[in-house]
């Protein structure tokens, strides 16, 4: 890998972990009579963040030819199961998906 | 305390009839409401905020405080005050004659450019192209949306500084812009963002405001 291409995933990597400190509460406030559910808003959409970090890199090392088609299936296939099981978890508790990628989309 | 608005020291009265407690430095003054501790804020005082301060706005120059700075009592949002007051006296000269105009530019297909499958991918492969096809859309609507982005601050033909933007903050919005402008600058701006609006076929132009320079002020 050249200086360039390291120093351009540097940043890149800083910018998401500049997201991620935005996807973080102050403060969590959370319903005491509801604590299972704003917990696991909070826990999926910091997964599901993670596991949009992992598809991009996917995605790029894809683009650019650097994976073989074997670990093109098998990161592919992962990172379905992964989306699936996390709207399975949500909709468990009664979250709804598109609120997770709102909260996601909102600290871009 | 709830702070809501700075305004010159010879403004200061401007809140008396608005029921705003006054707090003066040397070089700016502080209008507030009493807050009590631990109270919960909800959308009416958001709301209530917003109108606070532009019932300030519509009479003197000021800048807005955003909602939830708070302070224990007017002597703790003195002592702020006083810290900071040669910094809003000069933001205050600035802005504080100027207005904020909200300009949003919607696609006209809601950010839906091609229809998404909810049907499983039927291999890893199948998953990840499925994901590179979303990605190059979206980097074409960046690209697009930075255009349109440029275009809207050649006609707003004002200050740099006085324009910021963010271009696909949502999937339905190609760019959010923010502009500060003097009054009598407004209806010419908004005849000429119509006639950008009507050369767009991508596009739907929303101007709102006047409002006090909201996006422009920190004043935390």
């Amino acid at each position: 890998m050249t200086a360039p291409e390291t120093a351009k995933i540097e940043l890149e990597l800083r910018e998401e972990i500049a997201r991620l400190r935005s996807l973080l509460p102050e403060r969590i406030d959370l319903d005491p009579d509801d604590i299972e559910r704003g917990l696991a808003g909070l826990v999926l959409t910091l997964v599901e963040f993670l596991r949009q970090v992992l598809e991009r890199q996917a995605i790029r090392r894809m683009e650019g030819g650097t994976l073989s088609d074997d670990e093109v299936e098998r990161v592919g296939v992962a990172l379905m199961r992964l989306e699936q099981k996390i709207g399975e978890i949500a909709a468990q508790f009664g979250l709804d998906q598109d609120d997770i990628q709102l909260r996601i989309g909102a600290a871009s | 305390m709830l702070l809501r608005a700075i305004v010159a020291p010879d403004d200061a009265t401007v809140g008396d009839d608005l029921g705003l407690t006054t707090v003066s430095g040397a070089a700016v003054a502080a209008l507030g409401s009493p807050w009590d501790k631990g109270r919960v804020a909800g959308e009416p005082d958001l709301l209530d905020h917003h109108r606070i301060i532009q019932s300030v706005f519509e009479r003197v120059p000021c800048l807005p405080a955003r909602f939830g700075s708070v302070f224990p009592d007017e002597d703790a949002l003195h002592s702020r005050l006083v810290k900071r007051e040669v910094d809003f006296a000069s933001q205050l000269a600035r802005l504080g004659h100027r207005c904020e105009l909200a300009i949003t530019c919607a696609w006209r297909d809601n950010g839906v450019s091609s229809p998404v499958s909810i049907v499983p991918a039927s291999s890893g492969r199948a998953y990840l192209e499925r994901g590179l096809q979303r990605s190059r859309g979206d980097r074409e609507r960046e690209v697009r949306a930075e255009a349109i982005a440029a275009r809207l601050r050649t006609e707003l033909a004002t200050e740099p500084a006085f324009v910021r933007h963010r271009t696909c903050p949502r999937p339905a919005v190609a760019v959010s812009m923010s502009a500060l402008v003097t009054r009598d600058e407004i209806n010419g701006i908004s005849s000429r963002l119509e006639r950008v609006g009507a050369q767009l076929p991508d596009v739907t132009i929303v101007v709102q405001g006047p409002w006090a320079p909201y996006t422009f002020a920190v004043s935390k």
